[in-house]
């Protein structure tokens, strides 16, 4: 689904040269769910950034779907990320003007879907993230934990195939943070393809697979040896 | 997708107040004076535009080369002759009935003005609606009057007074017609109509207005000198071809070209409509780089929203699109702010400008306003826009939004371009008002307190022969200290020139306007005598004497220019030296020079104006002035006396009484007019200057909250960091000073050269306005940052 060859990203600043990411090779299959981990400033939210097409690549080549966009412009990767990623950040990034319901409705609205289509699937959604008394309220007035889970259901309504996820317990205590893992792991079972970045080698046991990275490399990667043990206990029993 | 733009504007408008109420108060003062601006311009620019074929029609003036004054008048006997010239369609001959006898309604008399002769074909000109009996007929039949319908009711109390008759000396005028007022936006004025007197052979007297209708296409300048021709060929046989020039004014840019003299109303002045125009452009672009300033400052606070946004889906354009509709809703709900500022300041500037003005909003005006608004929204909008959809949502993945530029320099040129304005507007009201004060104050050879004079007095009865009695009777009045006679306005203009030649030689046949006077001129006008002496009764040759049919003699003061131009190496030498002219009725005329007076200023300082010289007792003017040194406070009981004797004396019940200083004052009234305006735009283009300092400054300390935490920890005094963040404002002042400095030198001096006499810029008055500026910066400023420093340190490191 997603194969990085010899992807580089440079940011020039003035007078400093910042080598964020370095020759990084990496083929994810539809389907797995990857923890990306290492040291803060080592380049894991820029290669997100770049896998969910915020960001496009200094060299190097990107494809997605067996289809090669480092070269596409600002339009297309707008397009093609709307219908098919979507994001869960560590500060939520709930837009502060919009209720909860709206909030989820947006990424329906910017694909032009039906009012009757977005209102049936945005309750659809919120019902199952368990949110859905809560419909009309502003994103101030709810928890932590409510406000991730308000911005996972806005990941989901679009059915993307993959979720990208930047430290999404970072802001949450241990039981919300558990919530939010037991959320991405099911989602990744029905098929949606989930790479996320976290610090927490806790976490890190919930992913099938491990990547983890130093000063713009990858160091290691590896399957989750731990968590298919784990699966493959709880098959047996 | 409209509607969640909407929503997100309204929800993000509440949240931050503030924010908003400045935008929208700042954007709705530049709106509603630009509106009031605009209706005055646009009404101006509306007079008589509803004649019939406006577009078509011109008026003929004329422009007298050797006196340097131009007239709107003309010679209808003249123009009559020439209307087959090629291109002319039709000629309207407007001539003003002299003042003379006064109107008798039963027993009560009337002063009336605005009476005017109109050639029949007058409702081709003019539109008018003749509510009684029938015009044409009117202006076609002897002695009979149509009049206005005010007018109608001031004379009879009722409207339709068809087949009544006024009483005018021994005239009987029937009324044939009665029509509704003209409306204010015309330059035509007049009160009742009449037949027009016939044309005669007559060529020299320019007694009334003509107008002419042009075939479509006809070239104006062409027609004009064709025109001039034949016309200096009728009226001046044998001088040369540029004693007159006439031009053709189209009728619908008469009121804007007007000048002061002969109009038949108050005309307007281009350069206040201009003026204005300037301002008002000039207040819109200061709300504009306030709103660009404060949407910038804000957009932090947006930029989470933009890159989620953009996280989940959105294109560049879509997120240009949404702020564009914030911005333009910004500006409606500033419009209809605006709009009730208009309404409630309406009355006010109505009054300042002189002119009913209204605001229709389902009219061209409104649309046109719509769409302005809708600009001014796009506009301001526009570049806020661009900058926030550059926002990267990659920033706000990774929690990264305070790195990056915040176009710090856009919005520091745009608050240096502000306060380089203000800088410049405070700079040129007080230059302008100093402009005027001086031109008021400038010596005018002449007195003006406590002086009044009774016009339109037949010359007949004042001059040529002395009448002593009159005078007598009018000194005699309580309160009246001196009465003398004078045969023009002093304040106005000069109305007659003579062609004069010197005994040494050096004048020959010289053009020098003349005023004429009676007994003791110096005295009663308050001349500054230099040599000689005031003319007087003990010499009663002085006055103007026909000695036989070929001679007559007169005594003469001149004024000091003459004295120059006529060659005398001082005043004393021109004393007892005699000039000769013609009288116009075929005798020599002898001035013998008996005095020597300062140079009369005779109307406004602003043109320069030929030296004139006074004469004893003689006129060129059908009409003088009763000049009297009063005791002012007993106005009211003089007025009343005055009506007396001259109603006994020369049938005058209802005097027309001027105040000279009145007279003199309204000279500058469209300047004072226009120092008032620039005055109040200055005021309000500081305000808006202010509104983005302070939209500026707060965004600055909330962004060095952090470094001013720190550094009141180590110690430092909350005054020492109110003056750290304004040092940076006032830094952007010094700048603008520089740039604002020479260009208003620049301009000013330009406009300043219109005037013959002038002030020098004084350097105090830049010095001042920067001061002014800086002052009012760093109060808003400090009004800011003094919150600032008086945070407690531990909240702002704690959430840091
Ligand atoms: N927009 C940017 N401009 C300049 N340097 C950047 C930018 N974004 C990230 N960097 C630099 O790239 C490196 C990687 O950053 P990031 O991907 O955010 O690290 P991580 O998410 O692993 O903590 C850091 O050194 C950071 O300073
Ligand atoms: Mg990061």
């Amino acid at each position: 689904m997603i194969q990085l060859a010899g992807l580089q990203r440079v940011f020039r600043t003035q007078d400093v040269e910042t080598t964020a990411l370095n020759n990084i090779n990496l083929t994810i299959n539809q389907g797995e769910f990857v923890a990306i981990m290492g040291p803060s400033g080592c380049g894991k939210s820029t290669l997100l950034a770049i896998l969910g097409m915020l960001d496009s690549p200094t060299n190097g080549s990107y494809q997605f779907a067996a289809q090669e966009i480092a070269h596409f412009s600002e339009k297309q990767l707008a397009n093609l990320r709307k219908a098919s990623i979507g994001f869960v950040f560590q500060s939520f990034n709930l837009i502060d003007e919009l209720t909860v319901f709206e909030n989820v409705e947006l990424p329906l609205q910017y694909q032009h879907i039906s009012a009757a289509e977005r209102k049936e699937r945005v309750h659809a959604i919120l019902q199952r993230v368990g949110i859905d008394h809560r419909a009309d309220h502003l994103p101030q007035q709810l928890s932590g934990g409510q406000q991730q889970r308000v911005a996972v259901a806005r990941a989901l309504v679009i059915n993307p195939k993959l979720i990208l996820a930047d430290e999404p317990t970072g802001n949450l205590d241990s039981k919300n943070g558990e919530e939010v893992m037991a959320m991405l792991r099911e989602l990744n079972r029905e098929g949606t393809t989930v790479i996320m970045v976290t610090h927490s080698e806790k976490e890190g046991n919930y992913a099938d697979r491990l990547v983890k990275m130093l000063d713009g490399q990858i160091t290691l990667d590896r399957a989750n040896n731990l968590q298919s043990l784990n699966t493959h206990n709880s098959e047996v029993a | 997708m409209l509607q969640n733009y909407l929503i997100t504007a309204l929800r993000a408008f509440s949240r931050h107040q503030l924010h908003f109420a400045l935008n929208v108060s700042g954007l709705s003062i530049g709106l509603a004076a630009a509106i009031l601006i605009g209706l005055f311009a646009s009404y101006e620019a509306s007079f008589d535009q509803q004649q019939p074929n406006a577009d078509r029609v011109v008026r003929v003036e004329q422009y007298f080369s050797q006196v340097n004054a131009g007239v709107p008048l003309t010679n209808k006997n003249v123009l009559n002759r020439l209307r087959d010239t090629a291109g002319v369609e039709d000629l309207l001959v407007l001539e003003p009935l002299p003042p003379g006898a006064e109107f008798r309604v039963e027993n009560n008399s009337f002063r009336l003005d605005g009476i005017v002769g109109a050639s029949r074909n007058l409702l081709d000109f003019i539109q008018l609606q003749t509510l009684y009996g029938d015009l044409a007929t009117v202006l076609q039949t002897p002695d009979q009057l149509a009049l206005s319908a005010s007018y109608a009711r001031m004379l009879f109390a009722e409207q339709n007074v068809v087949g009544k008759t006024l009483q005018q000396g021994d005239k009987r005028w029937t009324v044939g017609a009665v029509f509704a007022d003209l409306p204010e936006n015309t330059h035509f004025a007049f009160n009742a109509l009449h037949q027009v007197k016939p044309f005669t052979e007559r060529f020299t007297n320019n007694t009334g207005y003509q107008y002419l209708r042009l075939k479509a296409g006809t070239d104006t300048t062409a027609l004009a000198s064709a025109l001039q021709q034949q016309y200096i060929q009728m009226v001046y046989p044998g001088e040369s071809a540029d004693i007159i020039q006439l031009s053709l004014v189209p009728l619908t840019a008469i009121h804007l070209n007007g000048g002061l003299r002969y109009e038949m109303k108050t005309t307007g002045s281009r350069s206040s409509v201009y003026i204005c125009l300037g301002l008002s452009v000039l207040l819109i672009a200061l709300a504009g780089f306030n709103f660009v300033n404060m949407s910038i400052a804000q957009s932090a606070r947006r930029a989470k929203e933009v890159g989620v946004r953009k996280a989940l889906g959105a294109s560049k354009s879509q997120i240009i699109a949404q702020f564009l509709t914030e911005s333009v809703l910004t500006t409606l709900c500033a419009a209809v702010l605006a709009c009730a500022i208009v309404e409630l300041s309406l009355p006010w500037f109505s009054q300042l400008v002189e002119r009913q003005l209204s605001l229709q909003y389902f009219s061209e005006f409104g649309a046109g306003l719509f769409v302005i608004v809708l600009l001014v929204g796009l506009a301001a909008g526009a570049y806020p826009a661009f900058f926030m959809a550059a926002f990267s949502a990659k920033r706000v993945l990774s929690g990264d939004l305070h790195r990056g530029k915040t176009a710090v320099m856009v919005r520091k040129t745009l608050l240096v371009m502000q306060s380089g304005l203000s800088v410049a507007l405070i700079i040129g009201a007080v230059l302008l008002q100093q402009q005027l004060h001086y031109l008021q104050s400038l010596p005018v050879g002449y007195q003006r307190d406590a002086k009044i004079q009774v016009t339109d007095i037949d010359s007949n009865q004042l001059l040529f022969k002395q009448n002593s009695q009159l005078l007598e009777r009018v000194r005699a009045i309580p309160g009246v200290q001196d009465v003398g006679i004078v045969d023009i306005d002093i304040t106005n203009s000069f109305n007659a020139s003579m062609s004069l030649s010197s005994d040494n030689g050096v004048l020959a046949g010289q053009v020098i306007p003349f005023i004429g006077v009676g007994m003791e001129p110096v005295r009663i006008m308050g001349l500054d005598l230099v040599a000689g002496r005031d003319f007087s009764q003990q010499t009663s040759s002085d006055w103007y004497q026909p000695l036989d049919d070929n001679n007559a003699t007169a005594a003469m003061l001149l004024s000091e220019t003459v004295v120059k131009q006529a060659g005398y190496a001082s005043a004393d030498q021109a004393l007892g030296k005699v000039f000769t002219t013609e009288d116009g009725d075929g005798r020599s005329l002898r001035l013998t020079v008996v005095g020597v007076v300062k140079d009369l200023k005779v109307g406004s300082a602003r043109a320069a104006q030929p030296a004139p010289v006074l004469i004893c007792g003689f006129t060129r003017n059908w009409h003088s002035k009763l000049l009297l040194n009063i005791d002012l406070p007993q106005l009211p009981a003089i007025r009343d006396q005055l009506s007396e004797v001259l109603g006994q004396s020369l049938n005058i019940y209802a005097p027309n009484i001027e105040l000279l200083a009145d007279n003199y004052a309204a000279i500058y009234r469209n300047d004072a007019k226009i120092a008032k305006l620039v005055s109040i735009f200055s005021g309000l283009a500081i305000l808006l200057a202010c509104f983005g300092t302070f939209g500026l400054a707060s965004f600055s300390a909330l962004r060095r909250q952090k470094e001013v935490s720190v550094r009141k920890v180590l110690g430092a005094s909350r005054l020492s960091i109110v003056n750290l963040l304004a040092m940076e404002f006032l830094l952007l002042v010094l700048i603008s000073v520089a740039v604002a400095f020479p260009l208003t030198f620049w301009l000013v001096a330009d406009w300043l050269s219109n005037f013959n006499q002038r002030i020098v810029q004084q350097p105090w008055v830049y010095l001042l306005s920067a001061l002014v500026v800086a002052a009012i910066t760093w109060l808003t400023v400090a009004s800011i940052a003094f919150k600032a420093a008086s945070t407690r340190p531990a909240q702002v490191l704690h959430y840091e």
